[in-house]
């Protein structure tokens, strides 16, 4: 490079208003900086809070560059740092078209078409329904809730692990209780590891490895701009699908990941849509074995689950104050995801899964067995009982429904257990509330963490009789419609 | 300015040069700005419904209306 082309391009210089300024606020600071002097006051034209507050803690002389900066501001009628981003930006537009041509290349026609046919809402749905199809359905429920599960709790725990814990159980300790709390229906390692390990991990595992492949594929940006204006009647914007997807997988971890989302009245919707009306992979994997025999069961609680999500976003939209959302996103081209990362991510986020969900469940255990032992859950179940005669439901299934208090996916199995007994109003109608009902132990720790107690207290006081209420009219319209199988 | 519409103004396909943002909206203003939506940058509109979908240098951003009614361009 020629000596006077280093001067051209490398003396960038800003309008003389701007420079003017800089000399004015460099020859304020006399503290030493990490970096360059003309940078601190370039960042304190653009009024950088980082910045603004490390200047006024190190310099006596703040109020005289306070002083400039709003001196300077006056003479523009736009904000200094859109005016120093746009002086900058022609300089780089000026340098890079001396020195870049575009080709028109012709051999990215295929990821040029799928790029806009994943955007446009002709294609786009029908391609939606197509991933949810056959990622979260046919992988997540067939596969990972069926034919692993089947295998994991079938042909191991059932098999091997269960009636060894029992024997080694009853053999060694005398103590009834003490049997009961490790072993036996309910114990820490035959309920409690069992479910962790036979049902939720083969679930949760094939989620988040659907979920890893299709973020680093650059689709989740597509299904924002297509769902975005639905997401606006409910008071959220297309970004909010990142947390509502990962939902489907893991509520508590979708509560954590809403934090993202951009303003507090987002967040807050977010988190009660996610605790009322998005079922973890758990909870969907059960209910799709339950009422997969039956189309139109399926299809009812479907529908119902949604109609509740849209109904009780769009009323709390209304009722919430606050700004409306905006969306913008950057959209990167589709990739082929590498093999690699999907594993390192699907792994991560499993380990978190693990230690922040299996201690739960055993703690879940316990809780059951000292609620047992005690009679408080006999007590309990007594006054739930005349609920689900309301509902139409079985006394019996109020067992489930306490034990999904601490975990969904626990109650929604404790009914997987009863349903031979039941009719398909009857698993319709529970399957509904149950999706609906308290969110689990784990869930509500991290709402109370991220929203603070009064929102979370807010929140929980609304969907418990809310679950009820839809399930109770839900079984007056199955029945008086005569829909009863 | 002469030919000076909002991006909400062009049809899909369209090539323009970003005048200014017109956005009272300080964080708004803030995010296009990282994103790349500067004055002088050229603009391809690819897509107007569900969301607006605009490309500038190689970047393809979504956006909804409101945003796209801060953008202003002048058509080429």
């Amino acid at each position: 490079m020629l000596k006077s082309e280093r001067l051209e391009y490398g003396a960038f210089k800003y309008d003389d208003r701007i420079e003017k300024a800089i000399k004015e606020i460099e020859s304020n600071l006399k503290s030493s900086y990490n970096v360059s002097k003309r940078t601190i006051a370039l960042l304190l034209l653009q009024e950088d809070s980082e910045i603004q507050e490390m200047v006024r803690m190190r310099e006596s002389s703040f109020s005289q560059i306070s002083e400039i900066v709003k001196k300077t501001k006056m003479l523009f009628t736009e904000p200094l740092y859109y005016v120093i981003t746009v002086q900058r930006q022609k300089k780089v537009d000026e340098i890079v078209s001396k020195v870049v041509y575009t080709r028109r290349d012709s051999k990215n026609r295929l990821s040029n078409w799928l790029d806009k046919i994943t955007v446009q809402p002709l294609t786009g749905i029908p391609i939606l329904l197509l991933v949810l199809y056959f990622g979260l359905y046919k992988f997540v429920g067939q596969f990972g809730a069926g034919t692993l599960v089947d295998f994991i709790e079938g042909n191991i725990f059932d098999t091997y692990v269960n009636p060894w814990v029992d024997r080694m159980v009853t053999t060694y300790i005398s103590s009834e209780p003490i049997q009961e709390l490790l072993a036996k229906e309910y114990g820490i390692i035959t309920l409690g590891l069992r479910y962790a390990l036979a049902i939720i991990l083969p679930i949760v595992g094939t989620f988040f490895l659907m979920f890893s492949i299709i973020e680093d594929s650059g689709y989740l940006p597509r299904l924002a701009l297509l769902i975005d204006r639905v997401f606006k009647a409910i008071g959220l914007n297309g970004r909010a699908v990142i947390p509502m997807v990962l939902g489907f997988g893991c509520d508590t971890m979708a509560t954590l990941v809403s934090r993202t989302l951009e303003t507090r009245r987002e967040r807050i919707l977010a988190t009660l849509l996610l605790s009322l009306a998005i079922p973890c992979s758990a909870q969907l994997g059960v209910v799709l074995a339950m009422l997969s025999g039956n189309t139109a069961a399926l299809l009812i609680w479907a529908l119902c689950v949604l109609l509740v999500f849209l109904l009780v976003g769009f009323l709390a939209a209304r009722l919430l104050p606050g700004e409306r959302p905006v969306f913008y996103m950057e959209v990167p081209p589709l990739r082929l995801p590498r093999l690699g990362n999907i594993i390192e991510k699907t792994l991560s986020r499993m380990q978190w899964y693990f230690l922040e969900i299996v201690p739960i469940f055993i703690i879940a255990s316990v809780l059951i067995w000292i609620g047992r032992m005690t009679g408080i859950f006999d007590a309990i179940i007594r006054l739930a009982e005349p609920l689900m005669v309301a509902l139409g439901l079985p006394p019996e299934t109020a067992e489930a429904f306490l034990f999904g208090f601490f975990r969904r996916d626990y109650g929604a199995a404790g009914l997987y257990d009863m349903k031979g007994s039941l009719t398909w109003t009857q698993l319709t109608v529970a399957s509904v509330t149950l999706t609906l009902f308290l969110p689990c132990i784990a869930q509500v720790s991290v709402m109370l963490k991220e929203r603070g107690l009064m929102t979370t207290a807010a929140i929980l006081a609304f969907i418990f009789p809310f679950a009820f209420l839809v399930g109770y009219v839900l079984n007056l319209i199955l029945n008086v419609t005569g829909v009863v199988w | 300015m002469d030919g000076e519409r909002n991006l909400a103004e062009l049809k899909v396909g369209d090539e323009a040069v970003i005048g200014r943002i017109n956005t009272t909206d300080d964080k708004i203003l803030k995010k296009l700005m990282a994103l790349g939506v500067l004055p002088g940058m050229k603009l391809v509109l690819l897509q107007k419904f569900p969301s607006y979908v605009i490309k500038v240098g190689n970047t393809r951003i979504a956006a909804d209306d409101s945003i796209a009614r801060s953008i202003v361009v002048v058509k080429k």
